[in-house]
């Protein structure tokens, strides 16, 4: 599902690219070097200090929810199937209101009284239960560890287009850049480069849909064109059908709410009272943000049927070759620092939610609490990162099997637990272990004998759709034949801020 | 809970609490019902059935209104507002992937458009793209200071919980 990067970029070394580039990491060094230094305990390494301003949260969310798939592997997609492919972005509108009212306030006020500082804690203190946090932070450093090989080996693709340098070569210096501000600030760091990332992310996404209006000669001649050369492409489920369109629509929407990278960051708002606005502003961005995903893809696919230009030999190719060919060089490098833009701001999100998980949650589940939380912290940054680079260097298609089932797992284990427990007084412990379980297995053993082709899906139909599917209707179903236990289970405080 | 509504008044503390249960347990009956038409649509695709891709579309809107309703039932009480909001939304979305279900294919040579797109897809797209994203956002900030956290709510539940951990302390202090 989320393919990202998967062939090789074409060489777009040239100056003006190169120094727009060499900008952009010289601006984010100073950025995390500014950061870094206020970095002075684990609070600050985790949570930012829990003081981040609306815009500032709204804007980080935004770039941690864009990897560089919607740059890259996303327009990509479109251009293969068509309209189906913008079903992964469309649902945004839906998943941000749906995480304001079922998690937003109740994650900052949970985060504030009981001074959480990773996901699965809230899980933890929800239930009364270290195991569940445990459970939900394993699940939580699987998914982190193939979906950061996935961002990594697209970094290094993007270095290895932009500098010349090989492909091995690029994903060590994206990991090492990364890894230096990640390691040093943690999130807190990562949230004010994340600021400027999105804000690159945003004005390229906004330049790019200029550009590729104009190159088709506007919306109503691009429609034409593609609808003389290809019927279904433009039609609501493209070429991939229906039951594909839809199941993007279902995990991308519902799964959202288990997707630690951006959640975690409602811990960081200063004042709970900003979120009034923080819908609108996060809609804003988002919105600004995926134009390329959609521009890119339609756009070059009329170019394509049109015989402006020679059909891709690889998807992935559609953002550099509409870039290096309809867009100023300018734009393109602003566009191409973007995408690594996209890629950092995840991978430093992802770092920093697996070292969490390492760091506190599965301690803590074995009844243990380790003594120098911000070292250990650091410590864990660096190991996370050297697995997911070695793993991206050297596992080929894996990498992409990888990145499939990490925001699969992250929906089926986190999202039943957290987001309904939080609403529910009536969801037990058992219901949610027993869900992030579900999660856990579906998604490990389903993918992987889908991966090694034992077993084959209908069309269109996904082991991250079942497996979410799956685990919240064990979350309802289990928490309810466990009912009586449920009282029992909820301290005073938990319930008052689910009460709020 | 002092929170849930007026220790003082058992009578409207009864009440309160009694529409606070019966508004969580239709929200999340209903929620539990679409999730089981998403389940029922993913079965379907198993055997090619025409009515999966209906399932699977009206099952998540309503998934989706559902836990955004369960998540501003609060204190017994949704803002009316909220309540229509959510349902007209469901219907709105539902309606349009109904729609381009139902309509027959038509993004071939000469194909109708709608602002420069065709038809089906304009269609879905201001239904579960366009207009939530104009919808939501502002019903979210309308009813923020009235049906999700005042500065009065706040400071309520800070004091609360202050004294929660007073009491906690204390008793572990009485226990040392």
């Amino acid at each position: 599902m989320m393919l990202l990067l998967q062939a090789s970029l074409p060489r777009i070394t040239q100056p003006a690219i190169v120094a727009i580039a060499l900008i952009y990491f010289a601006i984010v060094a100073v950025i995390a070097t500014w950061a870094t230094r206020k970095t002075k305990n684990e609070r600050d390494f985790f949570v930012a200090g829990a003081g981040v301003g609306l815009w500032t949260l709204a804007i980080a969310k935004m770039a941690a929810s864009l990897s560089g798939f919607s740059f890259v592997g996303g327009p990509g997609l479109v251009y293969t199937i068509g309209l189906a492919g913008v079903f992964i972005i469309l649902p945004g509108a839906l998943s941000n209101a749906l995480g304001a009212w079922v998690l937003a306030k109740k994650l900052r006020l949970l985060g504030e009284a009981r001074g959480l500082l990773t996901v699965p804690a809230a899980i933890g203190a929800r239930y009364r239960s270290p195991s569940a946090q445990g459970l939900a932070a394993l699940g939580i450093l699987i998914a982190v560890i193939g979906y950061m090989a996935t961002n990594l080996l697209a970094l290094g693709i993007v270095i290895e287009a932009i500098f010349g340098t090989s492909l091995g070569a690029g994903i060590w210096i994206g990991t090492g850049i990364i890894l230096a501000y990640s390691v040093a600030g943690g999130i807190l760091a990562g949230i004010y480069t994340d600021v400027f990332q999105g804000s690159v992310m945003a004005l390229s996404s906004l330049m790019v849909l200029g550009f590729a209006l104009k190159s088709g000669g506007g919306l109503t001649n691009i429609s034409h064109t593609i609808m003389a050369a290809d019927s279904h492409f433009l039609g609501p489920w493209g070429s991939a059908g229906p039951i594909t369109a839809l199941s993007y629509f279902f995990v991308f929407s519902m799964g959202s709410l288990g997707q630690p990278n951006v959640i975690h960051k409602f811990y960081m708002l200063k004042d709970p009272r900003q979120l009034k606005w923080y819908l609108l502003l996060m809609s804003v961005a988002l919105l600004t943000g995926q134009l390329i995903y959609i521009a890119i893809g339609v756009a070059i696919k009329a170019l394509v049927v049109g015989g402006a230009i020679a059909p891709l030999v690889k998807a992935d190719q559609a953002t550099p070759t509409f870039l290096l060919h309809f867009a100023p060089v300018l734009v393109a490098g602003l566009v191409f620092s973007g995408v690594a833009a996209a890629i950092m701001a995840t991978v430093n999100s992802f770092m920093n939610a697996g070292a969490a998980a390492l760091t506190l949650d599965i301690p803590l589940a074995f009844g243990k609490k380790l003594s120098d939380e911000l070292l250990w912290g650091r410590i864990s940054t660096v190991i996370l990162a050297l697995v997911a680079a070695g793993v991206a260097q050297v596992s080929g298609t894996l990498v992409a099997f990888l990145g499939i089932f990490g925001w699969g797992m992250f929906a089926s284990t986190i999202a039943p637990a957290l987001a309904i427990g939080l609403n529910w007084n009536g969801a037990t412990r058992a219901g949610a272990i027993a869900s992030i379980c579900t999660g856990l297995t579906l998604t490990l053993v389903g993918g992987t004998l889908g991966y090694l082709k034992i077993i084959t899906l209908p069309k269109g139909v996904d082991v991250a759709s079942l497996s979410l599917i799956t685990s919240l209707l064990v979350f309802f179903v289990v928490s309810w034949l466990t009912r009586k236990n449920a009282a029992g289970e909820l301290d005073a405080d938990i319930q008052l801020v689910m009460e709020t | 809970m002092r929170l849930l509504g007026g220790a003082g008044h058992p009578r409207s503390y009864r009440r309160r609490a009694l529409t606070f249960l019966v508004l969580k347990s239709i929200v999340l009956r209903l929620a539990v019902f679409f999730l089981v038409v998403i389940a029922a649509g993913y079965t379907g695709s198993f055997f090619a059935a025409s009515w999966a891709p209906w399932c699977i579309a009206i099952g998540t809107c309503g998934a989706l209104m559902s836990l955004m309703a369960l998540g501003a039932v609060r204190r017994g009480h949704m803002a009316p507002v909220l309540r229509w909001v959510f349902a007209l939304m469901f219907i709105w979305c539902a309606g349009c992937f109904a729609v381009a279900l139902a309509m027959p294919d038509n993004e071939g040579d000469g194909g109708a458009l709608l602002f420069g797109f065709p038809l089906r897809s304009t269609i879905v797209l201001l239904g579960i793209a366009v207009v939530p994203i104009l919808v939501f956002p502002i019903a979210w900030a309308l009813t923020f200071d009235s049906a999700m956290l005042s500065e009065e709510d706040l400071r309520k539940l800070r004091e609360a919980q202050a004294a929660m951990a007073l009491a906690r302390n204390s008793a572990e202090g009485a226990d040392a």
